[in-house]
């Protein structure tokens, strides 16, 4: 497997160029995180508008401040074998693991309102299988293409 | 000054009624019920034997339907052949149930509360704003291949351990 099946979002890639510029300590804490990425999976993430074979996947660099990596499997039609979706502020990364362990000693119903609402409120990704094109819909349900034959 | 009842307002019970709820609302069970309930029974009994002991079975069924109405809110159950009606268990199980029930509305509520709106609404926050971040950052599509061109990040399979959690 070489670098080249890693790829990042045109986000990912500019908040990397920022933290090069500004922090090059947590830069390198990152880049160490991503080039673990061919290792083993990270851990996973459950949030709204990843393609539903390819769930968000998670690794956090050994630099406390440094933002956390958040990751998927290439879908169908994007190059590589992983995509690097966003380099996460650690502080917001850290809130959304707590809420999800929160939630889940809570009851179904609590569970189900807030990932209803989480779901309604976030955009939903649709991707296309015309390489590198990712459209954006702002519907309740998601429509996505995903390749079934793509290791997980 | 006198109020008068709305064109809407319930009309006025009867006396009829107003007697029955009366009677309906009297607990036979307290003071000075008893007492007079048990006066009526030994009335009863006097009045029948100053008259002279009925004959006739027929004669006797006035008397103990009313003696046994009169004794009935003292009576702690029923037991005919294999059925057995225990009054005042029943009442203590449901009481117990009662008690047992509302312990866990309580408990219930106390949980909900412990839970909390405000828990709710940050956890649904924070969730709300990973996931925008994702989903946005997602939308900007399959850019570069790492490491980007000309960024000087070591191209390598990294044998430092960051943290999976």
């Amino acid at each position: 497997m070489t670098m080249a099946d890693i790829w990042l979002t045109t986000a990912a890639e500019a908040a990397f160029s920022e933290l090069q510029a500004t922090s090059p300590d947590q830069a390198d804490a990152v880049s160490d995180a991503i080039n673990t990425i061919i290792a083993a999976d990270g851990r996973r993430i459950d949030l709204p508008g990843a393609p539903a074979a390819e769930p968000f996947l998670a690794i956090e660099p050994r630099d406390p401040d440094a933002p956390a990596v958040l990751y998927r499997h290439a879908a169908n039609g994007e190059p590589g074998k992983w995509l690097v979706v966003s380099l996460m502020n650690r502080e917001d990364y850290r809130a959304a693991r707590q809420a999800e362990q929160a939630l889940a000693t809570t009851p179904p119903a609590v569970r189900d309102l807030v990932n209803g609402v989480v779901a309604g409120t976030v955009a939903t990704a649709n991707l296309t299988p015309k390489a590198g094109t990712v459209t954006v819909t702002h519907s309740g349900a998601a429509s996505t293409t995903t390749n079934p034959d793509k290791p997980s | 000054m006198t109020e008068t009842a709305g064109p809407g307002a319930a009309p006025e019970p009867s006396g009829w009624v107003k007697s029955w709820r009366w009677l309906a609302s009297l607990d036979l069970t307290k003071p000075p019920a008893p007492v007079l309930r048990w006066l009526g029974i030994v009335f009863i009994a006097i009045g029948y034997a100053a008259a002279g002991a009925p004959t006739q079975l027929g004669d006797w069924l006035w008397p103990v339907i009313l003696a046994g109405a009169l004794i009935l809110p003292d009576i702690a159950g029923f037991a005919v052949g294999g059925f057995r009606l225990d009054l005042r268990q029943a009442q203590d199980d449901i009481a117990t149930l009662r008690q047992e029930v509302n312990a866990q509305a309580r408990a219930s509520s106390v949980a909900g509360v412990a839970i909390g709106d405000d828990a709710i609404a940050a956890w649904t926050d924070a969730l709300i704003r990973a996931a925008r971040q994702a989903t946005s950052d997602q939308a900007s599509g399959a850019a570069a291949p790492w490491p980007p061109p000309g960024s000087g990040s070591r191209a390598r399979q990294s044998t430092a351990s960051p943290d999976r959690t």
